[in-house]
């Protein structure tokens, strides 16, 4: 421990000493000439004020500069008589001339009718990684420039994203504020539930999850990963895809990357930003239940059918005589009594500018979000601020501080909504006196016929009552010094500090739930802490030998570290004495308690060349070296090279005459990255103690599991090919990829092992995975006039996934399929991931007679010395026979029993096709711009609708169940009511949908008003705007939102559960600069 | 830049990071302390499968039914209706303990050699408690699977073999005898004697040498059964309880003179027995009991015998298992709800002499094991006459041994050696009671399929089958 302490010291003191050693280079001095002159407006011909005015030297590096004052006139002192000065102002087009030995050179500017293209482009867009221009890369990366999306109106970058880039799958968890997101970029890649890509901001990893978080809520999907920044805030997101171009980032980026750019400070006098929306977030029309009346019928049906007998319960009796019937006799719709119309508000405020030797940008954004659940709602404050100072033209200097406050309220319990379908409707909200007069205490009884009320409470009750508050504190600081000694190398060093603090605080009253003073979940209150802090560092170093019009080298070295601690804590108590204290006291029930600590380390070198020959050719090749603490010294270090090319045609000589091509090049690239385990420690033996291991008072600790000597890297080798066109003025582009993505030495976090072992799975490495597929994005402008403007975006992408080899004797299967609501899912080698089985469905026995069993010629079959057709059996123990009413599965082998052997593939969750269109127009001042996205050929379970139509249990059912088979004769798809036997809801095809689904993801119109119009109420520019958020969805799917997560455990299904579904919102909104 | 590759490069020792939660070997098995804190989680474990073990002792057996849903997976091997995917067919709690047990004995010799102040003495009774676990265990897996994996060493890291075939019955059984026998050499006799909870929970000579009279009459080796019963017997340590405390027995528990080993649960700890949550289950009214008696318990006793006395709700046949679980005196006293620490009793004396009586009887020594059964039956004023044939007494063995250990976890194992005795010469008592058991339809099927002798034994479970290639399966279950 002492070298370790000493170690990071070691780091510090060598990073100051960077940034000191930085920041003594003096700037050069030389003779300087005086130009003066006077800006004016080209189309008013009026004296421009607080222009920027500075010299550029022949690379367009920024040497000194002044502004204009009132009468437009400015003074520059420049470094020689053949400088060259260039005018800017925000709207106008950029002007430079050279000097030429004048000394009085007069300016006329004119107004950029492109006012969204505010940034100039100069000649070559750097991409986010610092080093390669955008026109240059040969690797598969795909970019989104913000100032495309800013009409689009959402809380998050994710929902941003979703559908726009190829071949990257976002899928909300639910439509709750702060639920978290899945995301995949190409496909899952890896057995081990990590599959989310590393987010990248400003070039520093921004992990937000924290490791210690599981304890409270029985689902982590729930809170993916989220990314703190605003979307106002960001002007390009980058989806680094193959492992050429996240080579840089090593074992994190493994599954790609997203990397995004915040605004920075430009240099203009201060430029104000104002954008408010306001937006009505409303559900989808929810599944239609059965009311009270139907309810009693449907629970009395089920038991008539099981015992012929009269089923008597004063609950669905509606028994005027008893003391509880106005409680008992209602017709409540309990979805529509947790589900309101949400509003959400958001206020966002910006100031950028700067001067020649500072930058700066600060934002501030406040968003106050309701969910159209009650008790569910956010406020997330964000603030950020980037200041750039160049201590000379040498020495630059770079600081971020981020920070984002989370105020998140939830459920107690997230299963609100699935209660609440569930419950019986003829019960009341309130409690009912034997008037019927209503008070406003909440009717919960501790048990009802349906079960006792910890788990089937009053959703309303519950909702209202329980409370769950999710306190976040994240916050970045990064300070960065970059350095040029001479104009081709380039210094880089960056400490990034990054702080994550959580807590979160639950309480259940007994109110909730009706509960005595007894339960263990009476006046539950439960604290818990989570904290993560890391610092990053990154050393780098670019050195441009030759940048020549034939030869240009570019040479990068990097040594990055990254040192992560997660300190986690939480108590719960129960049966507190008052429901007023609502954090855990006392010990006398302490329910449990926990702490945690736990510590990450991993370093790295990277060094990579880039080499270009006449433009046309491009090779670069690099390596990471990285080790970290996840793994034994043995296996510690792995080495990951990476290599691509790139052609570009369009640059030679028998392509000169095309010169509509623009930029026409071919890509390829292969690369290896490694993938590490999830969590620390992994390897070592080791010993737990705790109080459930004690014998009597003496204390027991036992291994928690064997040393794993042979836990190592997986490696994931990536091959790329693809094209990029570019052409008629970059009117239209094109990129193509196709991709072979391999993952080896299978990260196996639950390899079974023979219980004599004593353990029932360990971790190990073995298997192999393949990913391919293909993307392809087009982007044309079709008019680009003054007045009018078209464009059109399309892209679509396929992944196909395959399980290539798995270990001997491991094999995955799930699902008892002799029970019912179960599928079979088998991972095995040759098929890909998400494929599930089940039987064939083929519709409710008429009558008992039919029930028979049917041979291979399609006639009867008898038994041995029978008259009669055999029956219909169940495979399970008790040879369930099968009656008139029951659901008709596919007797496959003709053997008379339905039992595993009648199983046939009934799909897989992988889409076939995905991606997204949009649209764009600009006429005047109005833009209209639509989005759709797309994803077709996936198989999903509808959950919601086997639960909702099984008829099993004490259940509330939809009302698709009044078709259900009640006697002898009946003809219909929907089985008898069966309490609690039968097999009417085996997992089969009856269930399964296809959710393919084009949807209308986003429509709005926005309003620029005129200049003239803005100079009278004293704004530089303001825009209105109407925006439509999930406005229309095709798709044949019968449930609420076919857009169902992938599973993030190769064990689960594509489920769709009808958690909170996507609302339809309408938002308005302004943008003002001034 | 090349500074700080030249600084990493020494010291890459920043990145071992060790946690902080937990021990790891390196630091851990350095102390005497160490070796007695991984006993007591192997004690912990065991006690994990005792209430299974019980189960498993009744279920399928004649005397108690169990109720309730919990008892699904348990009631479809009742039935004989056993799949291999059940989900109670899972060895793996048995070879946790017996790892743990493992890991005991390999690191205790080297724990003898770091901690000066951890005695010779002190190691091996701690070794002679690992091998008394890991024995009892390797009992209830041959008598429950009859050829299950022979493991002897800790699984400590992921280079160890953990693909290995069955092992037959009698090479178990021989290395557990070796076992114990040097166990009852080294163990601890009466140190822990002012100790009840220690002296009655913790493995010591006598409770070794009960097992090993345990084995030996599963075994068929009358003399040894004999040999080591009246070691017990002349310890002089052991004598029954009188009548009035026979249900203190069960509660409070540890009596001092019938009690040889018992499985300690203690609120005090917050060890609760697992049977309190859904077989009986205290309340402030009449416990809820899922274990009832089968007509064929309850006909067996005399109406004088206390063992049939029912002070929890007056006399109700079904409850008599239960009410050693509910009572806790003969004058209906009820227990109150958190009254759930009882321990659950492996081994009291009334048992070792029933042993000796059983292994009496096979070495023709009838006068004497009238007189075992006469001295238990009188305890509880049962009104045993003494037979003469062998053939009768065997079965008054049987029927003496059914009402004192109802409900403890016995009979199925019982009833096992008496139908195995002699080559299976009495399996239509067995192949009768499993057709009694079985459902209707299932019956006809099974009448001609459980005069295979390995139906009494449980499959190997599926996934045990999946995941090690060198398993074969039960051939009665391999079809």
């Amino acid at each position: 421990m002492l070298t370790t302490s000493n170690m990071m010291k070691k780091i510090y003191v060598f990073s100051f000493a960077m940034l000191v050693f930085l920041g003594f280079c003096p700037g050069l001095q030389a003779q300087t000439f005086l130009i003066q002159g006077q800006v004016l407006d080209g189309a008013t011909g009026e004296a421009m004020p607080f222009v920027n005015m500075v010299e550029v030297d022949n690379n367009g590096r920024f040497i000194g500069g002044t502004t204009t004052d009132d009468n437009g006139y400015y003074m520059l002192r420049v470094s020689n008589n053949r400088a060259r000065i260039m005018a800017s102002f925000i709207g106008y087009a950029k002007h430079t001339v050279e000097v030429d030995g004048r000394s009085v050179i007069n300016f006329i500017l004119i107004q950029d009718f492109q006012f969204f293209d505010e940034v100039v482009v100069t000649a070559d867009r750097i991409s986010n990684d610092g080093v390669v221009a955008v026109r240059d890369r040969n690797v598969a990366v795909a970019r989104v420039e913000m100032r495309e999306l800013e009409w689009v109106s959402t809380t998050t970058v994710e929902e941003m994203l979703q559908g726009r880039v190829g071949n990257v799958d976002i899928s909300a968890v639910s439509g709750d504020p702060g639920a978290g997101l899945n995301i995949r970029i190409r496909g899952t890649a890896t057995l081990n539930a990590k599959n989310n890509p590393l987010i990248v901001v400003n070039g520093i990893p921004y992990d937000a999850n924290l490791d210690g978080f599981d304890f409270a809520s029985a689902d982590v999907e729930r809170f993916g990963s989220l990314i703190d920044v605003a979307p106002e805030d960001i002007e390009t997101i980058e989806v680094l895809k193959d492992a050429a171009s996240t080579a840089i980032w090593g074992s994190r980026a493994a599954n790609g990357v997203l990397m995004i750019k915040t605004k920075r400070g430009i240099r203009s006098k201060p430029i104000f930003d104002y954008s408010y929306k306001t937006t009505q977030a409303r559900e989808p029309k929810h599944i239609p239940m059965l009311d009270g009346g139907g309810y009693a019928r449907l629970i009395t049906d089920q038991h008539f059918n099981v015992n012929r007998g009269q089923f008597q319960h004063n609950e669905i009796a509606f028994n005027p005589s008893w003391f509880n019937y106005h409680n008992f006799s209602q017709n409540t719709n309990w979805i529509e009594e947790i589900t309101k119309v949400a509003l959400i508000q958001q206020h966002n405020f910006s100031v950028r500018g700067g001067g020649d030797k500072s930058r700066y940008n600060l934002s501030m954004g406040y968003t106050d979000e309701e969910g159209t659940t009650i008790g569910n709602d956010m406020k997330r404050l964000t603030l950020r601020n980037s200041l750039d100072y160049d201590l000379s033209s040498k020495l630059r200097f770079n600081s971020d501080i981020l920070y984002t406050f989370y105020d998140q309220n939830s459920n107690f319990w997230d299963n609100v909504r699935e209660i609440a379908y569930q419950k019986m409707p003829n019960m009341s909200i309130f409690e009912r006196d034997s008037l019927n007069n209503v008070s406003d205490i909440y009717f919960t009884p501790p048990s009802t016929i349906q079960g006792n009320s910890d788990w089937m409470y009053n959703p309303v009750a519950f909702a209202n009552l329980g409370e769950l508050s999710r306190i976040r504190n994240n916050a970045r600081a990064s300070v960065s010094l970059r350095y040029n000694p001479v104009t081709t190398l380039e210094l880089s060093n960056t400490i990034t500090l990054d702080i994550f603090d959580e807590k979160v605080e639950r309480f259940l009253p007994f109110k909730a739930l009706g509960f005595n003073y007894d339960s263990h979940l009476t006046n539950q209150a439960n604290n818990a802490f989570n904290k993560r802090s890391s610092i990053y560092t990154f050393t780098r170093a670019i050195y441009r030998p030759v940048e020549n019009n034939v030869h240009s080298l570019i040479i990068v070295g990097q040594f990055d570290s990254e040192q992560s601690v997660n300190r986690s804590f939480g108590v719960t108590t129960s049966r507190a004495p008052s429901p007023v204290l609502t954090i855990p006291v006392g010990d006398k029930n302490l329910n449990s308690f926990y702490s945690g600590f736990s510590e990450f380390r991993s370093m790295g070198y990277f060094a990579s060349a880039h080499y270009k020959f006449k433009d046309k050719y491009l090779l670069s090749a690099g390596a990471k070296y990285e080790g970290n603490s996840r793994f034994s010294p043995e296996t510690r270090w792995g080495l990951f090279p990476t290599i691509s090319l790139a052609w570009r045609i369009s640059e030679e000589s028998f392509l000169s005459k095309a010169t509509f091509l623009g930029d026409f090049r071919f890509r390829g690239s292969w690369g290896q990255s490694g993938n590490m385990p999830g969590q620390n420690y992994l390897y070592f033996n080791t010993y737990s103690a705790g109080a459930h291991l004690a014998y009597l008072d003496m204390p027991g600790v036992q291994p928690t599991g064997p040393e794993l000597t042979s836990l190592r890297w997986e490696t994931i080798d990536q091959k790329n090919l693809g094209i990029t066109i570019t052409s008629f003025n970059s009117r239209l582009n094109i990129e193509a990829d196709v991709y072979r993505k391999t993952t080896s030495d299978l990260y196996l976090p639950f390899y079974n092992i023979p219980g004599h072992s004593g353990y029932n799975n360990i971790k190990i490495n073995d298997g192999e995975m393949v990913n391919q597929g293909w993307e392809f994005m087009i982007d044309f402008q079709v008019l680009n006039k003054k007045d009018f403007e078209l464009s059109f975006n399309f892209n679509t992408s396929h992944n196909q996934n395959i399980v290539v080899r798995l270990p001997e004797n491991y094999s995955l299967e799930y699902g008892n399929m002799l029970e019912n609501g179960n599928y079979k899912i088998s991972i095995v080698p040759g098929q890909p991931l998400g494929g599930f089985f089940g039987y064939r469905y083929l519709g409710v026995y008429r009558t008992d007679e039919d029930a028979i069993v049917y041979g291979a010629d399609g006639k009867p079959v008898f038994a041995l010395n029978r008259t009669e057709p055999m029956r219909m059996i169940h495979g399970g123990a008790g040879r369930y026979q099968f009656m008139g009413g029951d659901a008709t599965y596919a007797d496959i082998n003709h053997d008379g029993i339905i039992d595993e052997r009648d199983l046939v593939y009934l799909g897989d969750l992988n889409p076939s096709l995905m991606g997204g269109f949009s649209m764009r127009s600009r006429y005047k001042a109005f833009i209209l711009s639509v989005f759709f996205n797309y994803k077709l050929g996936q198989s999903i379970i509808n959950q919601t609708r086997m639960n909702t139509e099984k008829m099993y249990g004490y259940e509330n059912q939809s009302i698709a169940t009044n078709w259900r088979w009640r006697r002898q004769g009946d003809q219909t798809m929907v089985p008898r009511a069966l309490f609690g036997e039968g097999y009417n809801w085996m997992g089969s095809d009856r269930f399964v949908e296809d959710g393919s689904f084009v949807r209308l993801r986003s429509a709005s119109l926005s309003y620029m008003l005129p200049q003239s119009a803005c100079r009278k109420i004293g704004v530089k520019e303001m825009r209105l705007f109407v925006m439509g958020y999930n406005i229309f969805t095709w798709t044949r799917y019968t449930g609420q939102d076919p857009d169902v997560p992938i599973p993030s455990n190769p064990s689960d299904l594509p489920k769709d559960y009808s958690r909170t579904p996507p609302s339809f919102r309408i938002t308005l909104g302004t943008n003002i600069t001034f | 830049m090349l500074a700080i590759v030249v600084l990493f490069s020494q010291c890459s020792g920043w990145l071992d990071l060790e946690p902080e939660n937990d021990l790891i070997e390196d630091d851990f098995w350095k102390k005497g302390e160490d070796v007695e804190a991984v006993l007591a989680s192997a004690y912990n474990s065991w006690r994990n499968n005792a209430l299974n073990n019980l189960i498993m002792g009744e279920i399928r057996g004649d005397m108690v039914r169990f109720t309730g849903s919990a008892f699904t997976d348990y009631n479809r091997i009742a039935q004989s209706d056993i799949t291999i995917s059940n989900p109670r067919v899972d060895w793996s709690g048995y070879y946790h303990t017996i790892n743990l047990a493992n890991t005991i004995l390999y690191y205790a010799p080297e724990v003898l050699k770091r901690d000066p102040t951890f005695s010779l003495a002190h190691k091996e009774a701690i070794e002679a408690e690992a091998l008394f676990i890991r024995s009892l265990s390797y009992f209830y897996l041959v008598r429950l699977w009859k050829e299950v994996p022979l493991v002897l060493n800790p699984m400590i890291s992921d280079t160890v073999n953990i693909f290995l075939p069955k092992s037959t019955e009698t090479e178990v059984l021989d290395q557990i005898v070796k076992d114990l026998k040097r166990a009852e050499v080294i163990a601890y006799k009466d140190e822990f004697i002012d100790n009840p909870a220690y002296y009655k929970g913790r493995a010591n000579t006598y409770s070794i040498q009960t097992l090993l009279a345990d084995i030996f009459l599963w075994q068929e080796k009358y003399d040894e059964c004999i040999a080591y019963c009246d070691k017990v017997i002349h310890s002089g340590r052991f004598f029954l309880e009188n009548q009035n405390n026979w249900f203190r027995l069960f509660y409070p528990g540890n009596s001092m003179s019938e009690s040889i080993f018992e499985i300690q649960f203690s609120t005090a700890f917050r060890q609760v027995n697992p049977i309190f949550y859904n077989v009986v289950r205290l309340g402030s009214g009449n416990p809820q009991i899922n274990m009832v008696a089968t007509e064929n318990l309850s006909s067996l006793y005399e109406i004088t015998d206390i063992r049939l006395l029912n002070p929890v709700d007056g006399p109700l046949p079904q409850a008599i298992p239960a009410n050693k679980y509910a009572s806790k005196d003969l004058i209906f006293i009820r227990r109150l709800p958190s009254e759930n620490d009882a321990n659950l009793i492996s081994y009291r004396f009334a048992e070792v002499l029933l042993m000796k009586a059983e292994a009496l009887v096979e070495k023709g020594n009838m006068q004497e094991a009238n007189d075992i059964i006469s001295m238990i039956s009188d305890r509880s004023s049962g009104l045993y006459e003494g037979v003469g044939d062998i053939d009768n007494l065997r079965n008054a063995v049987l029927a003496e041994r059914a009402r004192e250990f109802a409900g403890e976890g016995k009979r199925w194992f019982d009833i096992l050696r008496y139908a195995k005795r002699n080559n299976y010469q009495r399996k239509n008592y067995i192949i009768n009671m499993i057709l009694a058991n079985a459902g209707v339809q299932q019956r006809p099927i099974l009448e001609s399929r459980v005069t295979d002798v390995m139906s009494y034994y449980l499959p190997i479970p599926e996934k045990e089958l999946m995941y090690n290639p060198y398993l074969v399966q039960n051939p009665y279950y391999d079809r």
